[in-house]
């Protein structure tokens, strides 16, 4: 029970309080922030979730033994980059060959979001924080899928904004890709006025 | 129309496009992480902007090297891995601006190693039957630099006006934004350089036509 | 029968935009000469100066689009004036400038302006400089102080200084509500507005008969500021931050801060909030509970019109799910007469 608590709450944190996209602006970059149909969102952020959760719940335990050598002093956070990245390729290589023989058809929608979704800034970030805070197991797994999470549901509250802004008469040079930074912006600032402080980066 | 001749200009301007009029942040909108959030000061900036080039430089020439052997999805695997080498081994390049630059940069720095203008870079220059290397090598180094400079510019602004410093000496100022450090401002400001960018390359191009057309009246007389 | 040959937008309504956005200004300039008599010309000065930078920059920026500056188009003006009465009495000047360029520069015209505006501008500037500075938006004099209309606001000693005479600021009842303490003000001095606080927001009981007023004018519709209002009271009834006394929680709660304020003008702008009746119930209660959650978890006092921001940006979600779930029942209405109808046949 308690554990499922913990679990719940670091989510929770990492949707709302330390979302992502608006606290820590990981995630945005044009690819996702135009994508064009909520499907396609939902598509893009499921990726992200189950990326991010499965190399989490692999870099862990290696990043638990990575820890406790003491004779890396320094070394040991530029070995932790080098590790999340090993187990982000790995579990992006199995997602890929996996759908590719044997699910072909949900292959044929997943190729187009794969690359740009397990290479994200979000997934590396999200679990390089949840490492250097030196979360136990059950929060780094609750963390990365909350960060996965928050991500989907900022993207479709960004493509919210953008169905309303199309009834808007924006100035031109505005229009696209400076309008949503503006909105994902304004945002933000009443985001910050949940939080108040300072996030650990 | 004088259409022709406009993209003849354009083939000109195609070697330095990236500081300008296909500037990484503010054109493309690729990379908004580190100008949204790490641009609190100079410093920062610099910093970034150094592993920045340092990272893309060689990986896209490996890509544009390399490209044709590979599959697609072995080569993004290849060049992150490679990029996140090269983010390490460049990390001791930084130390000299400030001894706590690597912990004000945070998770930031090995971000670069997945940041979206590498991965557009390399699978342009990867593809079969693409442009020279040269080509690569010119893209990847205009590209470091309009990098560098929409940083620079949004980290001296927030800097300047935000906590009355430029690269850590006090400015003397009358009034102090402190709102200007925080996140949403690194949004806005973005978003208004961005708007910027457009509108005087839309201004640039407008110019360059008219004057075009002009010149064509002048010189045909039927 | 009798045709209309005009084209689409058939308004049978004698009101007109100008007259709406009148109705409100006429209320904020009752506010401003409350202010007036609680902190003499200091108020009036930093209201004047606010809608003056307000219209300046929003003829401005009208320019730069590219349009004709509309004379008839006095949202500039409710919006410097709600920034103005948000603030304390003793507020630098440049904090007021800075709150209202952001409102109108940053919020209002890349948006596209009047009428087109997604966040409410009053609320982004008023919180841009709550951001910025904390200490000279939240700190306030007691009424009846001798202000100087040239007084300045001095980070060090958190107090206003002119000449010789510094003026001691107070505490929020807010303020207090946040640290966890009961506030010690009377309640009948609060509904007279008779402590520290916001310039236009402290008088409950002008505010109250503001509302009415609009309410009875029909500029706004009830669904919104009595669902919002109640919501409030109901969180602040079940969860009191303060002893054990609901009621008591309940009063103070709803008293202090911009509460009934935001509620009168901030969250019943036309623009930013959404079309139907029934989304702007939704809307009312969603507004009033982020509102209280940001005053019980968030990181500042006053929190109103940080949580106006976040609504804002779930107003057009609201109103098309609400659309969609209307279309849906009407569907099924019609169904069920079909069927009816087959039934007698």
């Amino acid at each position: 029970m308690n554990v499922i608590q913990e679990f719940l709450v670091v989510m929770l944190t990492a949707i709302v309080l330390q979302n992502a996209v608006f606290t820590r602006g990981l995630g945005a970059n044009k690819n996702a922030l135009t994508l064009s149909s909520p499907r396609k969102i939902l598509l893009y952020g499921a990726t992200l979730s189950f990326v991010t959760l499965v190399s989490s719940l692999l870099a862990w335990p290696l990043n638990n033994l990575l820890r406790e050598k003491e004779s890396l002093s320094e070394g040991r956070l530029h070995l932790r980059y080098l590790l999340v990245m090993v187990c982000l390729c790995a579990v992006f290589a199995i997602l890929f060959l996996l759908t590719r023989a044997y699910l072909p058809r949900l292959h044929y929608y997943l190729r187009q979001v794969v690359f740009s979704a397990s290479f994200n800034s979000a997934a590396v970030g999200s679990m390089l924080i949840a490492f250097s805070e030196s979360y136990g197991f059950v929060k780094t797994l609750g963390f990365a899928l909350g960060s996965g999470i928050g991500c989907t549901l900022a993207f479709l509250l960004v493509f919210e904004g953008k169905r309303r802004l199309a009834l808007s008469d924006v100035p031109r040079s505005f229009r696209g890709l400076p309008i949503m930074l503006l909105y994902i912006g304004i945002f933000s600032l009443a985001v910050y006025g949940l939080i108040g402080h300072q996030l650990p980066t | 129309m004088k259409l022709e001749k406009l993209r003849e200009r354009k083939k000109h301007s195609r070697w330095l496009e990236g500081i300008f009029s296909k500037n990484p942040v503010f054109v493309k909108g690729l990379a908004l992480p580190f100008a949204i959030m790490i641009t609190t000061n100079l410093k920062n900036a610099v910093a970034l902007s150094i592993i920045f080039a340092c990272v893309l430089i060689p990986t896209v020439l490996l890509a544009s090297l390399t490209g044709k052997y590979l599959p697609r999805w072995l080569s993004m695997m290849v060049y992150s891995l490679f990029a996140m080498a090269l983010v390490i081994a460049s990390i001791p390049l930084i130390q000299p601006i400030s001894p706590e630059i690597g912990d004000s940069l945070g998770i930031y720095i090995p971000i670069v190693a997945v940041n979206a203008v590498l991965q557009m870079l390399c699978l342009r220059y990867s593809e079969k039957n693409f442009s020279p290397t040269i080509m690569a090598l010119t893209d990847a180094v205009t590209y470091s630099i309009g990098f560098c400079l929409a940083l620079c510019l949004i980290a001296a602004l927030r800097e300047y006006f935000g906590s009355g410093t430029l690269w850590g000496i006090s400015v003397q100022l009358p009034v102090r934004l402190s709102g200007l450090q925080v996140a949403f401002s690194g949004f806005i400001l973005t978003a208004f350089f961005s708007a910027f960018f457009r509108f005087v390359k839309r201004f640039l191009l407008c110019l360059t036509y008219r004057r075009l057309s002009r010149h064509a009246e002048g010189t045909a007389p039927l | 029968m009798k045709l209309d040959k005009r084209p689409a937008p058939h308004i049978r309504f004698q009101d007109t935009n100008t007259t709406l956005m009148l109705d409100v200004v006429i209320l904020l300039l009752v506010l401003c000469a409350l202010a007036y008599l609680f902190y003499g010309l200091r108020a009036l000065a930093v209201c004047g100066f606010s809608v003056a930078v307000a219209v300046v920059s929003d003829v401005l920026c009208s320019f730069l689009r590219g349009k004709k500056a509309n004379v008839r188009d006095l949202s500039p003006v409710i919006t410097g004036l709600i920034i103005a009465l948000a603030m304390p009495a003793t507020v630098s000047y440049y904090v007021v400038a800075a709150a209202v360029l952001f409102a109108i520069v940053v919020v209002k015209h890349p948006f596209g302006g009047t009428g087109n505006n997604v966040f409410n501008p009053a609320a982004a500037g008023f919180s841009f400089a709550a951001i910025c500075w904390p200490l000279q938006v939240f700190m306030y004099p007691m009424p009846f102080a001798a202000l100087d209309v040239a007084g300045t606001f001095s980070y060090k000693l958190q107090a206003f200084v002119y000449g010789d005479t510094v003026i001691k600021l107070f505490q929020n009842p807010a303020f207090v509500l946040k640290l966890g303490g009961t506030p010690t003000n009377d309640i009948t001095e609060m509904i007279l507005g008779n402590y520290p606080g916001p310039m236009g927001a402290t008088n409950i009981l002008v505010l109250l008969t503001c509302l009415i007023y609009l309410l009875f004018r029909r500029t706004i519709r009830w669904q919104l500021p009595i669902p919002y209002l109640a919501s409030c009271a109901f969180m602040a009834f079940l969860f009191p931050r303060i002893g054990t006394n609901g009621i008591q929680s309940l009063l103070y709660e709803m008293m202090s801060g911009m509460l009934l304020f935001g509620a009168v003008f901030m969250i019943t702008d036309p623009a930013t909030s959404p079309k139907r009746d029934t989304s702007l119930v939704i809307y009312g209660i969603f507004t009033g509970i982020i509102t209280m959650l940001f005053r019980y978890f968030g990181g500042f006092e006053e929190s109103m019109s940080f949580a106006v921001l976040f609504a804002n940006v779930f107003a057009p979600v609201i109103d098309r799910y609400n659309e969609s779930i209307h279309r849906m029942i009407r569907r099924k209405n019609l169904e069920v007469r079909k069927a009816k109808r087959a039934q007698k046949a």
